[in-house]
């Protein structure tokens, strides 16, 4: 299962553990650049300076969150429709709803599978918009 | 038909299910001539096995009656299978227009929907809340270690409660979650010890990973993060909790004089033995 090397992914999340399992299931695949970002505040400069196919962020960070993150994304013409692939351990029907009506494109659970991770990226990416 | 299906050009109503939740979003107008299609829609709607369905009316400003008959009608399909519809942003016109019709029954509830889900009460025992809380949380650890470790746990049922049988001195690191609510007052913390995490973060990231202290702080943190996350999100769904979320912190020996563990009677410390090594999980309600 391989992809357009072109393709350029930004991992999210505040868990150094996390960034490099996600950072090796993308590599995997054959994605040659990964931005790696530690809160959404630094996802959302990285956002604004380089161009992403696709985002994987956790929920719960510091400084501003997967959710806020969004948000703020949704409400920038060149971000509104990047696909967005939450991966968190917030399962509770609350957070699906906000996720759904923020255009979420898929929702991973932790703990994870690398095989699901693996799909859904897959799935994003080949669904997903060219970049500008 | 998968819930996700692109927008009918007909009706325009957005569909997608994600985690087990069917979303429907109405576009800005609904004209009377695309209902017939989007009942068709709702029959098949109706049929995804899912467990909530949720109406976003995108506070809609008008809508023909037709279409709230047609919801209606789709609430009825639901309720066959013991399946409720919530909805979410109705304008103030649209629920006027709710009243006049006598539709309540349908949307009533829904129009309470930000009381409905995350402030459920239910009244608990001290104890029950104990064991119920204990029960998730060991499940939480058998999916974690299971799944990100590829390993297997094994956790002896019979939790200890004085402190001095969990000795922190014989504790490298400590990740925590504190929880000061009106719902609980109390501290969720992972203890283990540093040659245990590495070999965690080797199980979890392959063995060719350079573990550094940053890394074995992470595992920490992480491992507590999925055990606390999922055993949270269940409790507040399936029980009626409400637990926050949070970041876990991490505490290493220095700093560990910060910890007030409790005496035995709010202290429940749950040894976790995999082949890589032991770990503890305190619940301290304190």
């Amino acid at each position: 299962m391989q992809l357009d090397e072109k393709k350029t992914i930004l991992i999210v999340d505040d868990m150094r553990t996390i960034r490099l399992k996600l950072r090796k299931i993308c590599t995997d695949i054959g994605i040659k650049t990964i931005f790696e970002a530690a809160d959404g505040s630094e996802a959302f400069d990285i956002l604004n300076n380089f161009n992403i196919d696709l985002v994987l962020s956790d929920w719960n960070m510091p400084n501003l969150t997967g959710i806020e993150l969004v948000r703020k994304m949704r409400d920038t013409p060149k971000l509104m429709t990047l696909p967005v692939i939450f991966i968190t351990s917030e399962t509770e029907k609350g957070a699906i709803l906000q996720s759904l009506q923020h255009g979420i494109s898929d929702y991973v659970v932790k703990p994870f599978l690398d095989a699901t991770v693996r799909d859904k990226i897959v799935a994003a990416l080949n669904n997903g918009q060219t970049k500008e | 038909m998968d819930g996700n299906s692109p927008l009918n050009p007909v009706h325009q109503v957005a569909s997608r299910v994600l985690q087990g939740v069917h979303y429907l979003k109405l576009p800005e107008t609904v004209p009377v001539e695309a209902i017939s299609a989007l009942i068709d829609d709702m029959r098949k709607w109706a049929k995804l096995e899912v467990h909530m369905h949720v109406m976003d009316f995108n506070n809609l400003k008008k809508a023909p009656e037709e279409l709230f008959r047609a919801i209606q009608g789709f609430e009825v399909l639901l309720k066959l299978k013991n399946l409720n519809m919530l909805s979410i942003n109705i304008d103030d016109a649209i629920a006027e227009e709710i009243e006049t019709l006598r539709l309540e029954s349908t949307f009533g509830r829904t129009l309470e929907l930000a009381k409905v889900d995350p402030n459920k009460t239910k009244p608990f025992s001290e104890s029950k809340q104990k064991k119920t809380l204990l029960k998730y949380l060991v499940n939480a650890v058998h999916e974690a270690v299971q799944i990100t470790l590829q390993s297997t746990v094994a956790v002896d049922e019979n939790y200890l409660s004085k402190p001095e049988a969990m000795p922190l001195h014989e504790i490298d690191i400590v990740s925590l979650v504190p929880v000061n609510t009106e719902f609980m007052k109390g501290e969720f913390r992972l203890c283990s010890s540093t040659r245990v995490l590495e070999r965690f973060a080797h199980a979890m990231l392959g063995k060719e990973t350079a573990v550094d202290d940053e890394l074995v702080d992470s595992m920490a943190q992480e491992l507590l993060n999925i055990i606390y996350g999922h055993a949270k999100s269940n409790l507040n769904d399936k029980e009626a909790f409400r637990l926050p979320s949070a970041i876990p912190r991490i505490l290493r020996k220095k700093d560990f004089g910060r910890i007030k563990r409790s005496g035995p009677s709010k202290l429940t410390i749950m040894p976790m033995v995999t082949p890589m090594g032991s770990f503890y999980i305190e619940v301290d309600l304190g």
